[in-house]
């Protein structure tokens, strides 16, 4: 069984990533006031094998969007589009997500929990055994492969969830502010360390983030979001080279763009 | 070597160490408690007949030895059967109610309502239904453990971290692979406490059945040497009973720990 499915071994470095199309996407939530208009009418594409931010004020639907276009949360109207086909459920080749808070199983190691989507699969126990300690050796935890969650600090287990998002080997990674629990530094040297990651493998990535200078040092592409109803205000192009180095953080278009970013929330916000 | 010793006696010290320790401490307790046992009634401080003495009640244990292992043999075998309903159809059905909600929020709080009812009020129709043989026993038994079982079951079932069901979903987890992999070992620890509580209740279930009305089993044997004012042997049967409950508990220890030796002492709980 497991040996007929067709599954990288060699997870980095293989998939070049698909693209990922919002269509005019739509949501209500119902609540006890009524219904309650979420997203508005959002539109945008993720191109093939790009790293997308998505900010936006608290509340203003980053999350759901996240949810439906991992298949998880179906779109009152509209469509979210993988490689031009509608997403309707959990697609697990295609689209791997990285939670918020360290979603890691707390009985399973590190290694474990890294092989568990692998695992899901029906992969063979030798392959996802390789698969993670690959992961995990690339996220520099290739010392702590089988201790558990709770041994673990807050940013090794975020590196861990993030070794899980890519041995998954999806095309596209969706990732709903993966650093968001971590200090500041942890956070940085994180973020590098994903870019460092990304560079050998060049998967599409859709990155929630609060952070605009985590958005504009990351991302190829940021997509701004108004308050609620959330609707696309602006896609800023993200102009500086690759690779990212620390310096370009004091640079003058660095800090022109995170300037931009941040009007466009101010501005929505204040309304 | 510590400062307390010094000018102090060491002799003295040396007792109150050997009290500090709980095993010592246990022992002694235990001592005390069996020569009262053998003391008390042979003063004449307590009636014979309310108390046999503990050599009498060893006495009567050996030499009555073979009617006893056969009862015991006979309680094994119902609890064995009880458990199996208890654990195993509680665990079931507590895995059912726990996670489709429909079923929760419309028979758990019946499930929990009937928990609170003594259920000892429903044996003479258990009597009635299944005879006074081992069926009526092993099933008074498994419902006594069936309920505690259930409950806890479900509540750990309920109560699992949403955050790890979301993430096994979109890593593509069918709904067995969600249940084996996600649900069962989160709820693992709430589980565990209803085995320890079932079985126990279910041992108490099937103890009581035999003393309430059976042909055969340790329960029987206690009640029958009770009208016979046969009081060494109630006290020997008595005696079995805890040996009962001793190996239960420690089976569920043996259990608890394979189960729980992939788990964290600390466990994000609820």
């Amino acid at each position: 069984m497991a040996g007929l499915k067709m599954v990288r071994t060699d997870s980095v470095a293989a998939s070049a990533g698909a693209d990922l199309r919002a269509e005019n996407i739509t949501h209500m939530f119902d609540t006890d006031d009524g219904a309650l208009l979420a997203l508005k009418d959002v539109s945008f594409t993720v191109e093939a094998g790009t790293f997308v931010g998505l900010v936006g004020p608290s509340g203003c639907g980053k999350s759901s969007l996240l949810l439906m276009m991992a298949g998880l949360l179906l779109p009152t109207d509209g469509r979210i589009a993988v490689r031009g086909e509608t997403v309707s459920g959990p697609l697990p080749e295609d689209i791997g997500v990285v939670f918020q808070e360290s979603s890691l199983l707390p009985w399973k190691t590190a290694r474990e929990n890294v092989e568990f989507p692998l695992y899901l699969r029906g992969v063979d126990r030798q392959v996802r055994e390789k698969a993670a300690l690959k992961m995990l050796d690339l996220v520099g935890l290739g010392e702590f492969t089988e201790r558990r969650p709770h041994e673990l600090s807050g940013g090794m287990k975020q590196r861990v969830a993030i070794a899980r998002g890519f041995c998954q080997d999806p095309e596209i990674l969706l990732m709903d502010e993966p650093f968001a629990a971590l200090d500041e530094q942890t956070r940085m040297t994180l973020g590098d360390e994903l870019l460092h990651i990304w560079d050998q493998n060049k998967k599409t990535v859709v990155f929630v983030t609060h952070s605009l200078t985590e958005a504009v040092f990351l991302c190829d592409k940021v997509l701004v979001m108004s308050a609620r109803p959330g609707q696309i205000l602006k896609e800023i192009d993200i102009t500086l080279p690759r690779p990212r180095t620390y310096e370009m953080m004091a640079t003058e278009t660095f800090g022109q763009l995170r300037a931009e970013i941040w009007e466009l929330i101010r501005e929505t916000q204040a309304k | 070597m510590s400062m307390r010793t010094a000018g102090g006696n060491d002799d003295r010290s040396g007792w109150i160490l050997l009290l500090k320790n709980p095993l010592v401490l246990r022992l002694a307790c235990l001592g005390m408690i069996l020569a009262f046992w053998e003391i008390a009634p042979r003063m004449g401080w307590v009636s014979p007949v309310m108390l046999a003495p503990l050599s009498a009640t060893v006495i009567s244990g050996v030499t009555d030895f073979g009617v006893f292992a056969r009862n015991l043999g006979v309680t094994f075998g119902s609890l064995a059967l009880a458990l199996l309903i208890a654990l195993g159809g509680g665990g079931a059905v507590g895995l059912l109610l726990g996670s489709v909600r429909p079923l929760r929020t419309t028979l758990l709080p019946i499930m929990s309502s009937i928990y609170a009812v003594p259920l000892v009020v429903v044996y003479p129709v258990f009597t009635a239904w299944a005879g006074i043989g081992v069926e009526s026993k092993v099933l008074f038994g498994g419902l006594y453990g069936f309920f505690p079982m259930l409950l806890a079951t479900a509540a750990g079932v309920r109560t699992v971290d949403g955050g790890y069901m979301v993430a096994a979903r979109s890593m593509g987890a069918t709904r067995f692979q969600m249940i084996r992999h996600i649900m069962l070992p989160a709820a693992l620890p709430s589980i565990m406490s209803g085995v320890r509580i079932g079985s126990a209740m279910t041992a108490i279930g099937v103890v009581v059945a035999e003393m309430m009305a059976a042909t055969a089993g340790i329960g029987f044997l206690i009640t029958q040497n009770r009208t016979m004012f046969n009081t060494a042997e109630v006290y020997f049967g008595v005696f079995l009973v805890v040996v009962l409950a001793g190996t239960i508990d420690w089976a569920v220890s043996v259990i608890e720990r394979r189960a729980g030796s992939s788990y964290p002492r600390k466990v994000r709980t609820l």
